[in-house]
């Protein structure tokens, strides 16, 4: 099972009695342990759905799936892979412009059950880490000036990324739910450039033209946060009720180039490989 | 290239518009591919060929297919292993040699195409856990292909359309089961198929007509396009809850890519 003592922690008040189930065994007075018990990797019992959607077009997209979602009872680690790409075209397509985009959205979640022995209200921390490594680029060169008849050209670019992540107590006795008291802000990364020119009597200029980054990024390397969930009051915890801990990881990338002549958006994602993840390090029930 | 394209045939008749027709290669044309997948664990959703454009040719070729069955350990919010492949394209073709006056337009085109879908489930519908007054259990199978496609004569200069006289109507192929239990008090149950899988494998010929006559006449001052549009999509889903099927297999193919599969553009004709 999996179960890991702390270093200060008084073992006796650790038990596990199956493979999946996380049980509180009340302190010496017949209450949770201030410190509570915790409950590592693996994972037994838990279970895992993975989601995908992915989709590319124009001259030149593409989206890549570079690992499923996937997500390991063993250690308690998900993730995905993807790439997606997009180069401004260098002929117009029969969309219509000159087009070139990718989507990406990649999701797992993960439900770990949990056994409460005890009536009565709870905290659970969800504490966890992520290992990711993200690349962004986005390079436009000139939007043309518009071939008569037309008066005025324009152009876009972008690379977009949204990663998040939340997790939430789940009754299945009843349906219920707790979420998180607090809330992890997720990444979130997006560049872009536009621009528009006007022709009048034979004269043109640019009407518009910017690129901005709203966040930083690429994201490398590893953050930790914890959920904490309080179940307490009318959602106070009942031992002959079933419960599981879900936790929902998904991100989402866009990328496209519209109308320049030559420019290039990238947004890939690893959170699979060469260390990357997301891993749920423990949960904690007080 | 442009005008390798093109022949002119004159008829000998007096009063006959002579016709001219476009066959490959086809230069200038535009050509859009896109793709969307979607799927889930128990399962996958791939193109086995993404759309490709051969102007030499005439020759487009894509095939996707999908495939899902039952998860051996299912979460507790239930299974959802929705499979959907798409893959599509948009062809605009320039029409040549437009002379002003009433005309009729054919496209003719020719699918050689493989697909299928199939269905097998085993097993019966869990029923729902006894939890509190109300309770239910839902499981779900099913399969579908289908391919269509449609075009329009587009006036560029004046952004006017004339559609064809006629349409072809694609193939379209779903079979499906469901099961659902729902108790409060007395418990109730239905079950329901439809359709039934199927292998399908053709070569078709068609030809849209494109009545560009009254005020809708060409003129050769204008520019025009013959845009078209082709899809194969294709589905396969095994869902339930809490449960869904103990053993259920969906499986769906479009090929119209592979194996001497494609679809062509044999001519354009004005006539």
């Amino acid at each position: 099972m999996g179960r890991r003592a702390i270093a200060a922690w008084p073992t006796l008040l650790l038990a596990v009695t199956s493979a999946a189930s996380l049980v509180l065994l009340p302190g010496a007075v017949g209450l949770p342990s201030p410190a509570g018990s915790i409950h590592a990797a693996p994972y037994r019992g838990s279970t895992w759905f993975g989601y995908y959607s992915d989709s590319w077009g124009g001259c030149s997209g593409t989206a890549k799936l570079v690992k499923k979602p996937f997500w390991s009872n063993a250690t308690g680690i998900g993730g995905f892979a993807y790439a997606t790409k997009a180069t401004a075209c260098t002929h117009p397509v029969a969309s219509g412009g000159t087009v070139s985009y990718a989507n990406a959205n990649e999701q797992f979640v993960a439900s770990i059950p949990i056994h409460v022995a005890k009536n009565g209200a709870h905290r659970i921390t969800l504490n966890w880490t992520i290992t990711i490594s993200t690349s962004q680029s986005l390079s436009s060169s000139k939007c043309p000036t518009p071939v008569p008849p037309s008066t005025n050209s324009y152009c876009s670019s972008s690379t977009y990324l949204f990663l998040y992540a939340y997790g939430y107590l789940r009754d299945l006795t009843n349906g219920s739910s707790v979420g998180s008291q607090n809330y992890w802000s997720g990444l979130y990364n997006d560049s872009n450039n536009q621009s528009s020119i006007n022709c009048y009597s034979g004269a043109c200029s640019y009407s518009f033209t910017y690129g901005r980054t709203y966040t930083g990024g690429p994201f490398h390397g590893n953050t930790s946060f914890g959920w904490l969930l309080n179940a307490s009051g009318y959602q106070s915890l009942n031992a002959s009720h079933r419960y599981v801990v879900i936790v929902d990881v998904y991100a989402q990338s866009y990328v496209g180039e519209n109308g320049y002549l030559a420019g290039t958006a990238i947004c890939d994602v690893n959170m699979a490989t060469g260390g990357n993840g997301w891993k749920l390090n423990y949960l904690r029930i007080v | 290239m442009a005008l390798a394209a093109l022949l002119v045939a004159s008829p000998g008749g007096a009063g006959v518009v002579p016709s001219v027709t476009m066959v490959a290669p086809y230069g200038h044309t535009q050509f859009t591919p896109s793709v969307y997948l979607a799927g889930a664990t128990c399962g996958f959703a791939k193109t086995l060929r993404a759309p490709v454009w051969n102007s030499g040719s005439g020759v487009v070729s894509l095939a996707v297919s999908t495939k899902a069955w039952s998860c051996s350990k299912v979460p507790p919010l239930g299974q959802y292993s929705n499979e959907y492949s798409q893959a599509q394209f948009g062809l605009n073709v320039p029409l040549r040699g437009v002379t002003t006056g009433p005309h009729n337009v054919t496209v003719n085109w020719t699918l050689r195409i493989a697909a299928a879908e199939a269905l097998a489930v085993s097993g019966t519908c869990p029923l729902p856990p006894i939890t509190g007054s109300y309770s239910a259990s839902y499981c779900s199978a099913s399969a579908f292909f289908s391919v269509n496609g449609y075009a329009y004569l587009q006036d560029l200069t004046n952004g006017s359309a004339v559609y064809p006289s006629n349409y072809w109507s694609g193939f379209y192929n779903l079979s499906s089961e469901t099961n659902s239990t729902s108790c409060y008090s007395t418990c109730y149950y239905s079950n329901s198929t439809s359709g039934s899988p199927a292998v399908f494998t053709s070569t078709i010929n068609f030809q849209w007509l494109f009545p560009a006559v009254g005020r809708q006449s060409l003129n050769s001052h204008h520019r025009y396009i013959i845009a078209l549009s082709f899809y194969g999509d294709c589905s396969a889903d095994v869902s339930g809850n809490p449960t869904g099927y103990p053993s259920a297999h969906a499986t769906a193919l479009v090929n119209f890519g592979t194996l001497s599969n494609s679809w062509q553009l044999n001519f354009v004709q004005i006539s």
